[in-house]
């Protein structure tokens, strides 16, 4: 009898949760600019004690059309502690209807190790299913325990951008009494409920509406509503921890995951005390203790376990002489240290798009973990993957974002060195001499700097035919290019990249009746003009600016003089501003300077179309053609 | 006398071996070297590799292959650290399953003058399952710097002994000698074939060989008692020995079809096996054979005679239908409705067969086309499939099993075959998606005979723009366009449609021409891949053409000049595969600005590639204030050799530049 109760129980509870899935259901707004709309994203989180964490999922989502079919995450990772205890899929079709129903054994099972990983033990099961008829809707069920409490699961309740969510519903309860902190973010515009007690909290967010995606926008995680949750103690891989702002949580990682961890042998102490004997400047034996780091080791990730967070022992990466980003500069710390420097291993979001550690919100974060060195007054960062970058440049990948740096005493949230717009600058000098029969010749230097030194201090280490490709697409605006020879200075001290090039092209000018026209701007077109954005709907983020400027000599063939000089262009904008000149300096010979300033920062949405102006006649400045006849 | 003759052997024997490379012996200058000295921008280079295969039998477990690999690689800079990390494939079929051991590597660097090595050990060895079928032993170098010498070797156990990876001898990077060496018992035949364009030196001799094999066998009396016996095995091996010297690296270009179909490599495939006491058994030899033998297996000719699953499906589609191609086109367009592919490629089917395939409505490459065919069949026409090798599995120069990895319908009338492919929706009758379009296929027919079958399609893609526009006095244009495409070209603009909607489609379509606005579209026949694709729109441009002065310069082409050479680099190695030929019209109709006279006009011109493989025509004309232009584009073949290279881009640089004239405007 109590059987039979427990079964019946078990059937009305299936009964009553079998919802409908039909298409026709979903309201027409979400169906707006979306190309999938998760129907139920639904997570529950029951934290049962400081290492043990169970998360049960279901998501359904109904895929419109084949750009869709990457938002459906049918997949969960696992590794050695994370442990998956129920997957289940089902497809309906348009209906509803059940037409597929997937087991956890059905789900290819793979390794989940990254391209840029050698090895880990991740692995991931996931659903692979090839659609027959749009649209089609999956739902999906997970469950999995882990004793990782350090990354409580945060929520977001739109996916991403062409996505809309029909119902969102997170529960986190802490049933060990553990204090924990939550924060919402981007919720003002948005239906979201709020459910607090002291031990449990939940959200229901209902009818969000898909977002289009924009040219040079804010990103997604500025505007998009989510939740952020962190346990007061917590754990990671067999380490327990415990902090409520960031400067116990840098001590925690400090005590826990790098304290200890910097031994040298007495031979490499010596090694590279010797290496900077003689060396007074603390800059300088700074530069020579990175560059013997990079001289000498190469960036290889192996993550296992709490390996993923804890640096390989300095000892370690000096035997091998490999190591990932916590490695390496773990290694270069333990390295400074021996020569009397102290430096701090510090944690961030490294990537092309500037991500901050958020000030207010304690939890783990970051991606990528680099070096700080406080020297003279001022703060130096090295990047220790590299093997090539200069003491202190940061480029693109590490620029102007807060970032958490580890002392002994704790963490602090700094800032990372930002470059003005004038700081990633660019000076094309070039000296040409054109002929009667079309030709062009001459020499052309590039001295470039800041986020612009980025973008070419590794020519120098590609292969021939790679530097011949390069520069062919780079002034792929003449036709018939043929590069001489080529040249390179890297001043790694003064962070510069000088770049010498000897080019000639047939056919450059073009004859028109006994008429040559050309572009006097040979050296340097900035064409590209941002996509138009229809309906724009949020601010225009110029994210990083930039100054080119440029001064070429043109000679005239012999016997021709200038029809048409340009008109002198002066462009000034709040985006930046363009200007060029072109000179009869003496007979045949002409000059032409242009400056192009573009400035950073964060503009409002009418401006987009404002900004796209200034960047049309940019383009169309930089195409025009003069007018020579002989004389 | 004696004496000398065996010192005279002795310094014989001692030369012979001075060449061979030996594990750990690396040698100063090795690693003093600061470039390669035939390609100075090299990264790294395999300064040797050996590979030695050879067979071990033993009594409970049979015939087993063992692979030996020493690589010896050098890294000259930064950029060459990669190459201090070495992955291994390691298969895995049916519970059998290749098996590393023996990994040994050794880095070798230069301190104060002096040769130092440092040994790879345990915890630079990774082992990891990739999925079901294959894993990866993957091995990373301790303390590699600019001028590394990397010494390293490893053994592969194989119970796949009918399979061999390729043996290359061309990387990224120069190799600079390289032995292959192979020992196969007489009782595997292999087929041998080598490609590229670098010679390779082959040797081949027989050996005897004996092993021992331990066993246990019941005693005379047949008691329940057994005891350990050892027994010998004599046979004679095929031995293989190849040596390649200074092999430059392999090189990407642009237009190149798979670059594995360059690199200079070795396949060895078994052909057949002949036991003693056991049947011949033949597993390739020839095209015929490998169709044959593909044709036998069930996932292919059982699944291409099952019928039942379909019928009433097709019965119903083509009844009181009379016309061949009608009733196939109803069956092809059916199909193609019914299955969507689920982008795995093969020419089996996947375990559920073609039923289950059918009823679920998604299936693999060879259950499309294998229900295709077998529809096909069953309405009474002459229809077989036809495998095929995708660009991706390179060009199959040689009969091989793993030659081929997909299937397409064809279908014979008169003298032709045509082709079918339902595993992409917009394709149509020979036109085959880009992926299939790969040299030749094999078709086989019902009792097993095959013939090959040119997959290049014969017609040329066209595309057809015609524009009829009026210049403004600034500069604008102000127009109508219409354009065609057809096959290939039209197969492309239906897939590129496909997930995209208009509007962004639109947008793209505007950046593309520079700012341009498009109003008025229409497209047609995109649902329809029989037809053509033909689109038109409105169009209005500002900034198109160039005022300077008091004079309008237009390029009479407008934003459909080809503005750049696609060849700039300066010498090309390997063949140009435009995938198709191509056809291209451009019909222009331009109407000057009221006050202005057309002061002068490009002349019309004519490019030709030599043997008539391409033409580019270019005529002009002007009528009052009224100029007209036709133009047309032909490239009648779509592979060129290298030897061509130069042609196509003195071609290109021809038209880019012809395009790139301007009509002259001035002022009355």
């Amino acid at each position: 009898m109590r059987l039979l109760a427990k079964y019946l129980l078990i059937a009305t509870f299936h009964f009553s949760f079998s919802q409908d899935y039909s298409y026709t259901l979903i309201p027409d707004e979400l169906l707006t600019n979306a190309d999938a709309v998760v129907r139920l994203d639904r997570m529950n989180v029951v934290v049962t004690a400081q290492d043990f964490m169970r998360i049960t999922s279901k998501r359904v989502v109904t895929v419109l059309n084949e750009n869709g079919d990457g938002d459906v995450h049918a997949y969960a990772f696992y590794d050695k502690s994370t442990k998956i205890t129920d997957l289940e899929a089902r497809i309906l079709n348009k209906h509803g209807e059940e037409i597929k129903k997937i087991k956890k054994k059905d789900f290819i099972d793979q390794s989940a190790v990254d391209g840029g990983t050698l090895y880990s033990d991740s692995r991931v099961l996931y659903l692979r299913y090839t659609p027959t008829d749009y649209p089609y809707t999956v739902e999906f069920t997970k469950e999995y325990t882990t004793p990782n409490t350090a990354f409580a699961p945060s929520w977001n309740f739109l996916d991403g951008y062409r996505v809309s969510t029909e119902k969102s519903e997170f529960a986190f309860s802490m049933e060990c009494g553990i204090p924990f902190r939550h924060k919402e973010s981007n919720f003002e515009s948005y239906p979201i409920e709020l459910n607090a007690t002291d031990t449990e909290i939940s959200y229901v967010g209902t009818n969000l509406e898909a977002i289009e995606t924009e040219p040079l926008s804010p990103s997604f995680v500025e505007f998009a509503p989510n939740v952020k949750i962190a346990l007061d103690r917590f754990h990671l891989e067999g380490v327990d921890g415990s902090a409520k702002n960031w400067e116990e949580f840098g001590q925690w990682i400090n005590d826990e995951l790098i304290s200890g961890r910097d031994y040298l042998d007495p031979g490499t102490i010596a090694k590279v005390q010797q290496l900077v004997q003689n060396v007074d400047d603390p800059q300088e034996k700074i530069r020579k203790v990175y560059e013997y780091v990079q001289d000498n080791t190469r960036y290889i990730s192996v993550q296992l376990g709490i390996g993923g967070w804890m640096p390989i022992s300095a000892e370690e990466v000096d035997r091998v002489k490999y190591g990932d980003c916590k490695g390496l500069t773990n290694y270069t710390k333990a390295l400074l240290k021996a020569v009397g420097i102290e430096s701090y291993y510090t944690v961030l979001f490294a990537g092309r798009h500037k991500r901050d550690f958020d000030t207010e919100f304690t939890s783990m974060q970051g991606n990528h973990a680099f070096l700080n060195v406080p020297v003279d007054g001022k703060e130096l960062w090295l990047e220790c993957t590299s093997q090539i970058t200069p003491v202190n440049h940061l480029g693109m990948f590490t620029d102007d974002r807060n970032v958490l740096k580890i002392t002994p005493t704790g963490g602090e949230i700094v800032r990372t060195r930002t470059y003005t717009d004038e700081e990633n600058y660019q000076l094309t000098k070039a000296e040409y001499f054109t002929e009667a029969n079309g030709s062009v010749k001459g020499k052309v230097r590039i001295v470039s700097k800041g986020t612009q030194y980025d973008q070419k201090f590794r020519q120098p280490s590609k292969t021939k035919l790679e530097q011949e490709e390069f520069y062919k697409s780079y002034w792929s605006y003449i036709n018939n290019l043929s590069l001489g020879e080529i040249n390179f200075n890297n001043d790694k001290k003064e962070i510069s990249f000088l770049e010498e090039v000897d080019i000639n092209a047939e056919n450059y000018l073009s004859n028109t009746d006994g008429k040559l026209l050309f572009a006097p701007n040979l050296g340097n077109r900035n064409t590209h003009i941002p996509e138009r954005s229809r309906n724009r709907e949020r601010e225009l983020v110029i994210s990083r600016g930039y100054l080119d400027e440029d001064e070429f000599t043109i000679h005239l063939p012999k016997d021709y003089k200038v029809e048409t000089l340009l008109e002198p262009i002066l462009l000034e904008t709040k985006f930046g501003s363009y200007e060029v000149k072109l000179e009869s300096k003496e007979p045949e010979v002409l000059v032409y300077n242009r400056r192009l300033l573009i400035k950073s920062g964060r503009y409002s949405k009418e401006d987009y179309k404002l900004y796209r102006d200034f960047r049309k006649q940019v383009a169309r400045y930089d195409n025009s053609r003069i007018i020579l006849t002989k004389s | 006398m004696k004496t000398k003759l065996f010192l005279f052997l002795f310094v014989g024997m001692h030369l012979m071996h001075a060449n061979e490379v030996k594990f750990g012996k690396v040698s100063k200058e090795e690693v003093s070297e600061t470039q390669h000295p035939l390609e100075s921008d090299a990264h790294a280079a395999i300064l040797y590799k050996k590979e030695r295969v050879y067979y071990n039998y033993d009594y409970n477990n049979g015939w087993s292959m063992m692979k030996e690999a020493h690589y010896r690689i050098k890294i000259y800079d930064k950029e060459g650290l990669d190459w201090a990390t070495l992955q291994v494939p390691l298969y895995v079929s049916n519970g059998d399953e290749e098996r590393i051991s023996g990994v040994k590597g050794f880095t070798f660097n230069l301190e104060n003058g002096k040769l130092v090595s440092e040994k790879l050990r345990k915890d630079g060895i990774f082992e990891e399952d990739v999925n079901k079928y294959r894993k990866k032993a993957s091995f990373t170098m301790p303390e590699v710097k600019e001028g590394s010498v990397l010494d390293i070797e490893y053994r592969i156990h194989s119970p796949l002994i009918g399979y061999m990876d390729d043996f290359w001898f061309q990387y990224d990077i120069p190799v600079n000698h390289a032995d292959v060496r192979l020992e196969i018992p007489e009782y595997f035949i292999f087929k041998k074939y080598s490609r590229g364009f670098y010679p390779i030196k082959l040797n081949e001799f027989k050996e005897a060989r004996k092993i021992s094999v331990s066993y246990r066998s019941a005693d005379a009396q047949g008691g329940a008692k057994t005891s350990a016996r050892t027994g010998e095995l004599n046979f004679t091996e095929y031995v293989y020995e190849v040596n390649a010297t200074n092999l430059p690296s392999l090189k990407e270009e642009k237009f190149t079809n798979n670059i594995d179909n360059y690199r200079t490599a070795i396949k060895f495939e078994l052909a057949s096996t002949q036991f003693p006491n056991s049947p011949y058994k033949n597993y390739s030899l020839t095209w015929e054979g490998v169709a044959k033998s593909i044709y036998d297996y069930d996932s292919f000719g059982s699944e291409l005679r099952k019928t039942s699953y379909f019928e009433d499906d097709v019965d119903q589609i083509i009844a009181g239908k009379t016309n061949d191609m009608e009733k196939a086109m109803l069956i092809f367009e059916f199909l193609k409705q019914k299955m969507t592919w689920d982008e795995y490629y093969g020419v089996s089917c996947s375990n559920d067969g073609v039923r289950k395939a059918y009823k679920e409505g998604s299936g693999n490459v060879a259950e499309i086309n294998l229900m295709l065919t077998a529809m096909l069949r069953h309405a009474g026409l002459n229809a077989n499939p036809i495998l095929v090798s995708t660009r991706s599995n390179g060009i199959p120069l040689f009969p091989t099993t793993d030659g081929f990895n997909y299937v397409i319908a064809g279908m014979e009338v008169q003298d032709a075959v045509i082709l079918f492919d339902a595993t992409e929706k917009n394709s149509s009758p020979n036109v085959l998606p880009n992926r299939a379009l790969n040299w030749m296929g094999r078709l086989v027919r019902k009792d097993g005979s095959s013939s090959s079958v040119d997959l290049m399609p014969k017609e040329s893609s066209r595309e057809i723009h015609s524009i009829y526009a009026e210049i403004g006095g600034d500069g604008s244009v102000k127009g109508k366009k219409r354009t065609h495409y057809t096959n290939q070209l039209a197969l492309s603009f239906r897939n590129m449609m496909e997930g995209t909607d208009q509007d962004s489609y639109l947008g793209d379509l505007e950046n593309h021409h520079g700012e341009m606005e498009i109003s008025s579209y229409s497209l047609e026949n995109n649902d329809n891949p029989l037809e053509p694709i033909l689109e038109t729109f409105e169009f209005e441009k500002e900034d198109q053409c160039e005022i300077i002065g008091d004079k309008i310069y237009v390029k009479p082409m407008l934003f459909l000049a080809q503005v750049e050479n696609p060849f700039k680099m300066e010498k090309r190695d390997y063949p140009v595969d435009f995938m198709y030929p191509t056809q291209e019209r451009y019909m222009i109709d331009l109407t000057i600005p009221e006050g202005y006279a057309i002061e002068s006009l490009p002349e019309s011109a004519m490019v030709k590639l030599p043997e008539g493989a391409g033409t580019f025509k270019y005529n002009i004309l002007a009528e009052g204030n009224r100029v007209r232009l036709n133009v047309s584009t032909e490239l009648n073949s779509a592979i060129f050799p290298s030897s061509y290279y130069e042609a196509l881009k003195e071609y290109y640089k021809n038209l880019v530049l012809k395009e790139s004239e301007r009509i002259v405007l001035s002022k009355v």
